[in-house]
């Protein structure tokens, strides 16, 4: 039995060619659900021909152009998507991603513990029992924002951020985790690294995540850590 | 690759420019794994540069950027130049510093050298050659994303020794290029057509004080600056400082814009969007930008100016003129008629040689 979604979304111009999909009066997760459910829902669509999703942490991003379809005309077909998704428990894939929390790999760990009052493995372990989503991709290609880190593992930014995070570093800042698919500058406290290659250009699916995939951690020793990263 | 039986046309890169690279139409489909839709910059610019080639409006072409690169073509090649002006020179075997026509489709016979020269007038230059710069194609584009250095030529800005390949000229740029041979001389080797076209925008601002107007939609966030940051904005000169790239340009202001809130959750961004972070000087997103952000948007270029954006250069002086929804498609409307004339015209004009 699928309940009628309780919020109907509401689509509004940003730009002349950019709109936006939002589901005034849900929560953070009803909220997610949304979004994903909608993206899913277009990119299966023959709508996903005309116009372009990107989700963002509060709403659903939709280029279009302008002069193809009005914005009457998106706001009728995304809501009639959304409506027929709205609802449905999303079946979201599970990627899990080896992390190693050696003090090399892991340079923040040891000041995420003193913050939070926990020991680091204390950390790491809560770290690894979380379910987290990726709520979206950005701020460089392959990079996901990980929805769910409990409040206690909760570290602001570093005060200085880092010119150079290592490739595969995973990450935590204020309430959100994530993972650096390549080096970059980066603010987030590192708490381990993965070996397992995030983006490839090369790939016709060049992104390891989704938007909506859920994501668990599973701890590996440096020796497992050396050897996968050797053979990717 | 090149053997004897099978050659393939290239062009080498004799001196490279200031910032030169492979653009093409761009990357739509990834912007939901974080990849910059790109492209290039100055669209209409190569909208016309591939049709007066006679190439598809998605062949590659060569960016240049304030100062233009000396090309070497070893074989006989059909290009075209368009975007900026740059006082761009040709030498061929016989002849030394021919100047290079502007807007139209040019053939330069064996063993020429381009040499693009620098800006007169703009920011960025289009050359298109017959057959398209035939690099590969990653993820659906021949675009370079030099921030992640993938796309284009590998991955990065033209180098002096680069040596480019060049596909195979389609049907329609084959008869052009037969037509322009019947017309070369013994003293003309360089033949054009005696007509050019303009990508010049009829809004884009040639007065001698060069402030560019750029109209602009109202952002959601507007109403998050004060009032002395909103008639800034609106009324007062931004000037394009040095910090500008593709990725997007910083402006000034005086004074600084104040807004309430310093970001606010990421969402999608576009080419064109006005952010305001918290140092308030304003960033104006181009082709590389992220596709999402936090900073607040206050304004937004409208579609039918972003050519005219691409144009701007460090120092130039802009005035931002606010126009309602409406307005701005109807702009956009209008510019797109306006290409689509002389687009049939380069069309009908190279297939009737």
């Amino acid at each position: 039995m699928n309940p009628q979604p309780a919020t109907r979304a509401v689509v509004s111009l940003i730009s002349d060619s950019l709109a936006a999909v939002m589901w005034p009066g849900t929560d953070a997760t009803q909220c997610r659900e949304r979004i994903h459910g909608l993206f899913r829902a277009i990119v299966a669509s023959p709508l996903t021909r005309c116009i372009h999703a990107v989700p963002g942490f509060e709403s659903l991003s939709i280029h279009f152009d302008p002069l193809w379809m009005s914005l009457d005309d998106v706001r009728h077909r995304v809501m009639l998507l959304d409506a027929a998704a709205g609802g449905t428990p999303l079946q979201r894939r599970v990627v899990r991603v080896p992390m190693c929390h050696d003090a090399a790999l892991a340079m923040d760990l040891a000041d995420v513990a003193e913050h939070c009052g926990l020991t680091p493995n204390d950390v790491v372990e809560r770290f690894c029992s979380v379910e987290f989503i990726v709520q979206m991709i950005g701020f460089s290609p392959g990079f996901p924002y990980l929805a769910g880190l409990p409040e206690e593992l909760h570290v602001p930014r570093r005060a200085t951020p880092r010119t150079s995070v290592p490739r595969g570093s995973i990450a935590i800042g204020g309430s959100q985790a994530g993972i650096y698919p390549n080096e970059s500058p980066g603010g987030w406290n590192i708490i381990g690294r993965t070996p397992l290659t995030l983006f490839d250009a090369t790939q016709a699916d060049p992104c390891l995540f989704d938007p909506g995939d859920r994501v668990v951690f599973d701890p590996i020793s440096l020796a497992e850590f050396r050897t996968r990263a050797q053979s990717t | 690759m090149t053997d004897s039986t099978n050659p393939r046309s290239h062009l080498t890169i004799t001196r490279a420019g200031l910032f030169t690279t492979v653009q093409d139409s761009g990357r739509p489909d990834h912007l939901h794994l974080g990849l910059a839709f790109g492209g290039a910059m100055d669209v209409n610019a190569m909208r016309l540069a591939n049709e007066l080639v006679g190439n598809s409006a998605y062949a590659a072409v060569l960016e240049l950027t304030m100062h233009g690169d000396s090309i070497e073509l070893p074989q006989e090649t059909l290009v075209a130049l368009t975007g900026a002006r740059f006082d761009a020179t040709l030498s061929t075997h016989d002849r030394a510093q021919l100047p290079m026509p502007y807007g139209t489709p040019v053939l330069l016979p064996a063993g020429s050298t381009l040499n693009c020269g620098t800006v007169t007038r703009g920011c960025r230059g289009c050359l298109a050659v017959a057959g398209g710069i035939d690099v590969p194609v990653v993820l659906g584009s021949r675009s370079t994303l030099t921030r992640c250095g993938f796309g284009g030529f590998a991955g990065r800005p033209l180098r002096s020794g680069d040596v480019l390949p060049i596909g195979l000229p389609s049907n329609r740029s084959q008869r052009l290029i037969d037509a322009l041979r019947l017309r070369r001389t013994a003293q003309d080797t360089v033949v054009s057509p005696d007509w050019f076209a303009t990508s010049d925008s009829p809004h884009a601002s040639s007065t001698p004080t060069n402030v560019t107007t750029l109209s602009v939609v109202r952002g959601p966030q507007f109403d998050w600056l004060d009032d002395a940051s909103r008639q800034a904005l609106l009324s007062s000169s931004l000037r394009v400082s040095h910090q500008s790239d593709r990725m997007g340009f910083r402006l000034t202001v005086e004074p600084t814009l104040t807004i309430r809130q310093a970001s606010l959750p990421s969402s999608g961004t576009v080419m064109g969007m006005i952010q305001v972070p918290p140092d308030g000087n304003p960033i104006l997103l181009m082709a590389d930008a992220a596709p999402t952000g936090g900073y607040p948007v206050v304004a937004t270029v409208i579609r039918a100016d972003l050519s005219s954006a691409a144009q701007l250069r460090p120092g130039d002086a802009i005035r931002l003129h606010e126009i309602a929804m409406e307005v701005a498609h109807e702009r956009l409307r209008e510019q797109r008629r306006q290409l689509n004339r002389t687009l049939t015209m380069i069309s009908l004009r190279t297939r009737s040689h």
